[in-house]
């Protein structure tokens, strides 16, 4: 299952301007893209604020998943591959999620992160959106820019190879699963003919 | 409640007892069990087992009574057509229709006679599968049916040999249960959920 990460957003991030219509959008473009998006807390907190005007994640076709406490501290404290060993041990309702993308605010820091992943916005580089050295920066802007140019064409050959893997081991099960079944209906058939034939002359005497 | 499936002892031959009306079984559905239902055949010749020989709703594996009674009376003869009318060819639920198959399965039943059942179903059913060619497959239309009912359509379709059917519940049973809500007879589909898949594990 394809799972993107918005690690990185506060609450002020979606200041100044109206903070439930930027997050409503971010969570739109991300539903076109992922499956799955876990959230850092502060996130997870403001997308609970805007509930009632998405109404809920599944109707946008994904599944806002709960918050990851032990992502505080974002993977530039712990490492990706720690990072990674506790998000692949995180389970939500049974499911296991893994990690495919990792989008960071602010980081550029590349050893953090999975290959496919980016940062929205390199350390050194000019903020996209507001003036240098605040964190009030415009998330839709910035979400749009992660699967727009020049990203575009790499998240998408990546979600693309996902999508070809998850169809491909999705028709395998089903097929295994239907293998199975007509294997054990070949057993039972042949076992029934054979008694038909065993008992079609007479039946035993106490059945009579 | 217990069904006695009471082999015969007099001419009138053996009864199967329920809550509801008594259902008879005369020596020639005796022969018809027995060419039908492999667990059936395996119970009537063994002489070692105390009669009458009792065939009880197993609620862990989602069959009841009504499951077990519908076998009996229906195992090796051909299953009416949605097109007909009167009684057998009422209208059942998704729950009812798995705990059928679930009997079937139990009781090791050529399914084949049964194919009928499946046309039986009370409302059409779409699973959002319809993804299209340009969309990612976890981009399907939000379900229109619990968990449960999900996974006991997949456990139908598999059962009734519903290839088709069966590949496209489970892709989205795959995607949509979250915790094993299935009780059915059938091993292989006992731990059906999103864990299932290896990709997400």
């Amino acid at each position: 299952m394809p799972v993107c990460i918005l690690a990185g957003l506060k609450y002020n991030d979606a200041l100044p301007a109206k903070r439930s219509l930027y997050l409503q959008q971010v969570f739109e473009l991300m539903a076109a893209h992922v499956a799955a998006l876990m959230t850092s807390k502060a996130t997870w907190d403001i997308g609970n604020k805007i509930q009632r005007r998405i109404r809920d994640s599944e109707k946008l076709g994904f599944q806002l998943v709960a918050t990851l406490e032990d992502l505080r501290g974002e993977a530039k404290l712990v490492g990706w591959d720690q990072c990674k060993e506790k998000l692949l041990r995180f389970s939500v309702y049974g499911f296991v999620y893994q990690v495919d993308l990792v989008l960071l605010k602010d980081t550029s820091d590349s050893s953090v992160l999975p290959p496919s992943s980016t940062s929205l916005q390199d350390s050194d580089a000019t903020p996209i959106y507001g003036p240098k050295n605040t964190t009030t920066i415009n998330v839709r802007r910035l979400v749009k820019r992660i699967f727009g140019d020049p990203y575009k064409d790499e998240v998408r050959k990546m979600l693309g190879r996902i999508d070809a893997q998850l169809r491909a081991e999705q028709t395998a099960l089903a097929s295994s699963l239907i293998d199975e079944r007509d294997r054990i209906l070949q057993e039972w058939k042949g076992s029934l003919q054979q008694i038909q034939v065993v008992q079609s002359p007479e039946l035993p005497a106490e059945l009579g | 409640m217990m069904i006695s499936f009471v082999i015969p002892s007099s001419a009138k031959g053996p009864v199967v007892l329920s809550s509801g009306q008594p259902l008879r079984i005369t020596r020639n559905d005796l022969l018809r069990l027995e060419k039908c239902s492999v667990h059936l055949r395996d119970l009537l010749q063994n002489r070692y087992l105390p009669r009458p020989i009792p065939l009880a709703p197993d609620y862990d594996e989602d069959i009841d009574a009504d499951a077990i009674k519908y076998l009996l009376k229906n195992l090796g003869h051909p299953e009416p057509r949605s097109g007909g009318s009167g009684r057998g060819t009422r209208k059942i639920g998704i729950d009812q229709l798995s705990r059928r198959c679930n009997a079937l399965w139990y009781y090791r039943c050529d399914p084949t006679t049964f194919g009928g059942l499946w046309e039986r179903l009370d409302r059409p059913w779409e699973l959002g599968t319809g993804v299209d060619w340009h969309e990612y497959c976890w981009r399907r239309p939000p379900p229109k049916f619990s968990e449960r009912e999900t996974l006991q359509y997949a456990n139908a379709a598999w059962v009734l040999e519903k290839n088709d059917v069966f590949t496209q519940a489970i892709q989205s049973a795959v995607w949509d249960s979250r915790e094993d809500t299935l009780r059915t007879a059938i091993t292989a589909l006992k731990g059906i959920t999103s864990k299932s898949c290896p990709c997400a594990s």
